[in-house]
């Protein structure tokens, strides 16, 4: 027991060490998914670093990183294997006399298909098989850490066809029969909740939840990230976009737009928010001119209560 | 810990959020791997592997505060007085033991000896033969006590406590022991019930929300409304963007494929399959945002263009006394804002269906087309100006449809000023349109004809 404790606190350790600070929550998690070979479904806002963090798990268990960014129409095609039609083809042309003396002696159609038949799988065996990402972290040989990013945005079809892939990590290719995983690959779906997932796909997963961080993670991460800034101006950015994101706005800024505005502020060599400074470098927080206009007559309120 | 988890699954379960047996396997293997000692950290791996969903966070974490507070509380009784050891050598305990077998079993004892764990034990077992679990109102409380009562067999150790009054022995202790077991179940059963009570209460909530008139909600309610237009929207759309993208497969598009071949060498590589491709759908809504129909028209305008991701193309229009084209206002404002906006501006004077229709009908002979459904949100009544009938027939003739959603409920058409019967008369479609769960509906059926 106290086993699993000292596992999840030396996770959150090494994902420290490579540069992503997690909360307990989110250790915790990554420890049961792989404890339990169960795949990790992230959810959250844009931007609070739900794919960063399967970089960063790659990163301390020193696997391969295979990611699958989904859209709209992404099929079997694309997200598993496909034949390389290309070289098939090539390697028809190439062979043609060879074949034409091979079939020369054979007097009838049939017995020409026959002799083909025993030639063996030919073009459709493993030389000709172009593995993509699915296929790729099955085979992986040291086993992979598997990101399926913005699963949302894929066809609900495709989602039907990774939950046989989730459910036992292996694929059936009619040509070639099933393939297991060579090592379980450690597996990340994230999603923004553009589409409401299926039951089905939820049940198999374990759910996490990142939500915007509190002020404390949030210094630390940019201590991390952004080493270069002084303490009191760090407080000042992350108060105020804390005061920012209660506002009503329609894309409230996440962790990346705080890391790029605390970049913005350095290289502008700032070191205290005034609001003239605030006003012209809203629009890397911002990313709507509507929320712009929102924002701006609180700045003066949002900046006053940051430096307190 | 295997009855503690399935027993809050079924609180779980109560509280409407379906946590399938893989789940609760699930959980139960990661219980054993990171142990149930702190309690946060319980709360974070039941949380991981029994909820599919961040909406159902709160509910879970209101049961789970109930279920494990019962846990908590008990420990720190037993804290301050701790049992008093079994094994005292005890007149009492001596000859009662030879009482035993006469009735109330082991309880008798375990009272007598002060041995909570064995008494937990019989508490939980007779609760779930009492199935309290069952219970959906407080009011059960008194019921389910006396079933949990006779469960433990609570009368036994009355009359064992009766027979030893007669025989002039000394009862104090299992009296006191007794009303104190009693006080306990009594307590126990309520903060169950309670529990069971609340979770429903909760569902109940959404219930009642979603057959509310849309025009009575008040301020408290509306932020829940919101959120839930957002999950109905989300639900909707996520049913017919299926729909909208099945594809035909099986017919080959023998020219495509011809032509893709060329590529090959000839060689038909890679076939081409017809897809049934859906004409350009449009919906136009005009929503009446005078007073009387204001409430409806701040749910059903965002609503519609929740679903902007599914309809391809709606353009919203508002009237109160003529007709405003408000369809930028939504496509760069949050809803909420958007709506609050064209409400304050195009939102006073009085209702005129005949100015409006005669105006709307002129300046969308472009927009409104062979493909387009029209739907008009209104309560008909026109202050007895001009109907603007004529206008209707027009607009009716170049759409594909009209769908009229009223507000009003059937039996106030056409009273007073209402000329509901004769716009009924041009629309394809008449709906009422008075609650949450009617406005669902309404949009459902949009969905099916122009998706």
């Amino acid at each position: 027991m106290t086993d699993a404790v000292e596992q999840i606190q030396g996770l959150a350790d090494e994902l420290a060490g490579v540069g992503y600070i997690s909360s307990e929550d989110v250790a915790t998690v990554v420890y049961l998914g792989d404890a339990l070979g169960k795949p990790v479904l992230v959810e959250g806002p844009p931007g609070v670093g739900k794919t960063e963090l399967a970089r960063a798990l790659a990163d301390v268990v020193d696997r391969e990183l295979i990611r699958l960014q989904c859209y709209e129409g992404l099929d079997e095609g694309r997200a598993l294997y496909e034949w390389k039609y290309g070289k098939q083809l090539l390697y028809t042309q190439l062979l043609r006399d060879r074949l034409g003396s091979l079939l020369a002696d054979s007097d009838s159609l049939d017995d020409a298909v026959r002799r083909l038949d025993t030639l063996g799988g030919g073009f459709f065996s493993e030389p000709f098989l172009e593995a993509r990402p699915l296929l790729q972290a099955l085979r992986s040989e040291r086993g992979a850490v598997l990101l399926i990013d913005e699963v949302d945005k894929s066809d609900p079809e495709f989602e039907a066809f990774l939950l046989e892939f989730l459910a036992d990590y292996q694929v059936t290719i009619p040509e070639l029969g099933t393939i297991g995983a060579v090592h379980a690959p450690m597996v990340f779906l994230t999603s923004n909740g553009s589409r409401e997932l299926s039951e089905a796909l939820k049940r198999r997963c374990l759910h996490l939840h990142i939500p915007y961080p509190d002020r404390a993670l949030e210094e630390r991460i940019l201590a991390q990230r952004v080493p270069g800034m002084g303490e009191t101006l760090r407080a000042e950015v992350v108060a105020f976009v804390h005061g920012l994101r209660v506002l009503d706005l329609r894309k409230r800024p996440a962790i990346s737009e705080t890391l790029d505005w605390a970049r913005t502020l350095l290289l502008l060599q700032a070191d205290r928010l005034d609001t003239e400074l605030v006003q012209r470098t809203l629009n890397v927080l911002l990313k709507f001119q509507d929320d712009v206009e929102t924002a701006t007559p609180r700045l003066r309120e949002l900046q006053a209560g940051a430096r307190s | 810990m295997e009855r503690l988890l399935t027993e809050f699954v079924q609180v779980l379960r109560g509280a409407h959020i379906d946590v399938g047996p893989a789940q609760s396997a699930d959980a139960a293997r990661a219980l054993t791997l990171t142990g149930v000692t702190d309690r946060d950290r319980t709360r974070r791996v039941l949380a991981a592997t029994l909820l599919k969903d961040q909406d159902q966070r709160p509910t879970f974490d209101a049961c789970f505060d109930r279920y494990f507070q019962t846990g908590a509380a008990e420990h720190e009784q037993e804290g301050e007085s701790p049992p008093p050891p079994a094994n005292r050598p005890d007149p009492e305990s001596a000859d009662s033991a030879t009482e035993q077998e006469g009735g109330g079993g082991g309880l008798a004892r375990a009272l007598e000896t002060g041995d909570t764990a064995a008494l937990e034990a019989r508490l939980a077992r007779a609760m779930n033969e009492a199935r309290v679990a069952e219970a959906r109102h407080w009011t059960q409380t008194g019921v389910m006590t006396q079933r949990v009562r006779q469960a433990l067999n609570l009368e036994a150790v009355d009359d064992l406590l009766r027979r030893r009054r007669e025989q002039g022995q000394s009862a104090e202790r299992l009296a006191r022991a007794r009303a104190a077991f009693d006080r306990r179940i009594r307590g126990r059963v309520e903060q169950r019930v309670r529990m069971q009570a609340e979770t429903q209460a909760w569902t109940f909530r959404d219930r009642i929300l979603r057959q509310t008139p849309l025009s009575a909600l008040d301020r408290r309610d509306q932020a829940r409304m919101r959120e839930l237009v957002q999950r109905l929207a989300r639900r909707l759309a996520a049913r017919h963007g299926r729909r909208r993208r099945r594809r035909r497969r099986g017919r080959l598009d023998a020219p495509r494929t011809v032509r893709q071949s060329m590529r090959y060498g000839g060689v038909p590589f890679r076939p081409v399959w017809k897809g049934r491709r859906r004409d350009r759908a449009r919906v136009v809504v005009l929503c009446d945002v005078s007073q009387s129909v204001r409430g409806q028209a701040a749910v059903l305008l965002p609503f519609v263009h929740a679903l902007q991701g599914v309809l391809p193309e709606v353009h919203s229009w508002v009237f109160a006394s003529e007709p405003v084209d408000v369809t930028a206002l939504f496509l760069h404002h949050a809803p909420e804002r958007a709506m609050t906006e064209a409400l304050a501006r195009y939102g006073n004077g009085s209702t005129d269906y005949g100015g409006t229709l005669e105006r709307f009908d002129a300046a969308t002979q472009r927009l409104i087309q062979r493909q387009t459904t029209v739907v008009i949100l209104g309560d008909g009544r026109n202050n007895y100006g001009p109907t603007g009938l004529e206008s209707l027939e027009r607009i009716a003739g170049r759409a594909r449809e009209v769908i009229w959603l009223n507000p009003e409920p059937e039996r106030s058409w056409g009273t007073g000023d209402s000329e509901m019967p004769a716009y009924a008369r041009r629309c394809d479609e008449v709906l009422r349109c008075r609650t949450l769960r009617d406005l669902e509906w309404a949009v459902a059926e949009l969905l099916r004809r122009a998706g």
